[in-house]
């Protein structure tokens, strides 16, 4: 007999097998029945997960929406890429006169300009027609269009009351809303490496496409400090990473709104260097490679920032990647050779995601 | 999380707007169209990034920063495809993200803030008693974060392996492989719950 099923089982159960493999899996369960008493507890674990409730504090999503919207408000406008979507044909009409007419005076703006967050530059007929409220605007576009507003005020179920006026409801219910309209100040007081590792996790976010994933990576986001933060002791030191806490929404927000680059200001080089990195997908054996060298050379060239570590972390991870797509010997002895010497480090932080990684890789073999 | 969540409806108003409609007012600018896709996913996405960060205060955080995200990339969005599993991936990679901050590891979850076990196991046979969801609860917790997201984006999301690796960075092959140890993990955990004998060491099963 063969040896038994492991992670073909759970993914046979998900349909996520081709046809072949499945074939194996089925043949084997059909004559062992030590998976298939395996495959009984896969099957079991998430419909039980399902039992478990993710719930929050009563009333909390009460004015969950008006909060988002607040907070969406007191970011600069999105510069929408093609957010005015008029017919196919009149496109198709439009782009001839554009190229025949506009063309050369969109060039030489688009050399002249220079886009500021306060200052929106929106070159394409979406400056009419999608506007974005401007940064701390107290009227939002929809304002302007009662009638589709309207349904939104309908009361429903997770609305069982008015919410409460949003300024209120802000200030009571998201304190961390409060720090980012106080945002210098506040964040100094509180010390700025609180937002340290926020500048790791926000900065580093890709948002996914939700067609097929387009060739170049998602824009980076970088975003406001806002985690309410209990321990206020732990001051680490200030560096590259620290410093983008603050001032890194204002500098990186342009490029969320999927026009990456076109409107982003001068970052901190560790920041924009590590958001760069963590969009990266890479295809295939090479590209890996190529990932794994980048990440080291990030944490080679950034030593003092806290990112560093997670950039060294995300190398070997890159290099388990690699053992999994059966890479080689030479890549395999690489991801060990990395993965201990990471776990010799002294204050190595992350040592029990490493050692997780690394098991995964012997388990590989 | 119920049925209203994903579609609320008030059966004494008029049809809420279709969500394709709102979507697209919302590309114009539209923020109360926004509000409006926001209070029809906020319990979704709420729920995928406390499973994975297991805290109420950075849930609240990640949650609320997704939905500025999906805002900000909406002209990137295809509106005839589903709005809710984008912004669940958006939330657990910036869930992700946050738990595997330096930060993040120096906090200890404060234990009330644990996810919250279901008191009324609704109509359908429930698999678990109380005791065995706590149990379940206590071992998802104890999984590796990236265990954790991998687990809660095919669990509870149910998107498929490509679009797993897509969101979180990984292989196809990593998603399967965590998914499987995660899952076998808390297989381990929950036999005694579902009246199976308890898993005897055995080759290939981990």
């Amino acid at each position: 007999m063969s040896a038994h099923e492991g992670e073909r089982l759970s993914a046979w159960l998900d349909g996520e097998l081709a046809a072949g493999e499945s074939a194996a899996v089925e043949a084997h369960l059909a004559r062992c029945a030590s998976c298939r008493e395996a495959l009984a507890a896969l099957r079991a674990v998430d419909p039980a997960a399902r039992e478990l409730d993710a719930r929050a504090p009563d009333g909390y999503f009460r004015d969950f929406a008006s909060r988002v919207r607040r907070r969406i408000e007191a970011e600069p406008p999105v510069r929408r890429r093609a957010s005015w979507r008029p017919p196919a044909w009149s496109l198709a009409v439009a782009a001839a006169l554009l190229l025949a007419v506009v063309t050369p005076l969109t060039w030489r703006e688009s050399r002249t300009v220079r886009p500021e967050r306060s200052a929106p530059v929106a070159p394409a007929p979406a400056a009419t027609v999608a506007s974005a409220p401007p940064l701390g605007a107290a009227a939002s576009p929809s304002a302007e269009r009662p009638a589709e507003a309207a349904p939104a005020r309908r009361p429903r179920a997770e609305e069982p009351k008015a919410p409460p006026p949003p300024r209120q409801a802000l200030m009571k219910a998201a304190p961390a809303n409060r720090a980012q309209e106080a945002a210098p100040a506040a964040t100094q007081e509180a010390g700025v490496t609180e937002g340290q590792p926020l500048a790791m996790q926000r900065a580093a976010v890709a948002v996914p496409t939700s067609a097929p994933p387009p060739p170049e990576p998602a824009p980076a986001v970088a975003a406001p400090q806002e985690v309410p933060r209990k321990d206020k002791r732990a001051a680490a030191s200030l560096d590259a990473a620290d410093a983008m806490t603050v001032s890194q929404k204002a500098r990186m927000a342009p490029a969320s709104a999927g026009m990456a680059g076109a409107g982003a200001r001068p970052v901190d080089s560790a920041d924009a260097a590590f958001q760069e990195l963590d969009h990266v997908r890479p295809g295939d054996i090479a590209s890996w490679r190529v990932l794994r060298e980048r990440w080291q050379a990030f944490a080679a060239a950034h030593p003092a920032s806290a990112l560093a570590d997670e950039a060294r972390v995300r190398a070997i991870a890159a290099g388990l990647e690699l053992v999994r797509l059966g890479a080689g010997a030479e890549d395999e002895a690489r991801f060990r050779g990395d993965a201990e010497a990471y776990l010799a480090r002294e204050d190595a932080p992350q040592k029990p995601r490493v050692r997780s990684l690394l098991e995964e890789g012997n388990a590989l073999r | 999380m119920g049925p209203a969540d994903r579609a609320p409806r008030d059966p004494a108003g008029p049809p809420a707007p279709d969500e394709t409609f709102l979507l697209a007012r919302a590309r114009q600018g539209d923020l109360s169209a926004f509000e409006e896709v926001v209070r029809r996913y906020q319990r979704r996405v709420y729920g995928t990034a406390l499973r994975i960060v297991r805290c109420h205060d950075v849930a609240d955080d990640v949650s609320q920063e997704a939905f500025v995200r999906a805002w900000r990339s909406l002209d990137r969005f295809d509106t005839a495809r589903p709005f809710g599993p984008w912004v669940c991936r958006i939330a657990a990679n910036l869930a992700l993200n946050h738990v595997r901050s330096p930060r993040a590891r120096e906090e200890a979850l404060p234990e009330e803030q644990k996810e919250a076990r279901s008191e009324a196991p609704g109509p359908l046979q429930a698999l678990l008693d109380e005791e065995g969801r706590r149990v379940l609860d206590e071992a998802i917790g104890e999984l590796s974060e990236e265990q954790r997201a991998v687990f809660v984006l095919r669990a509870f999301e149910e998107l498929s392996y490509a679009e797993i690796a897509e969101a979180l960075g990984l292989q196809p092959g990593t998603v399967m492989s965590r998914l499987f140890r995660a899952r076998a993990r808390l297989a381990r955990t929950l036999r005694p719950y579902l009246g199976l004998q308890p898993s005897r060491p055995r080759g290939g099963v981990a």
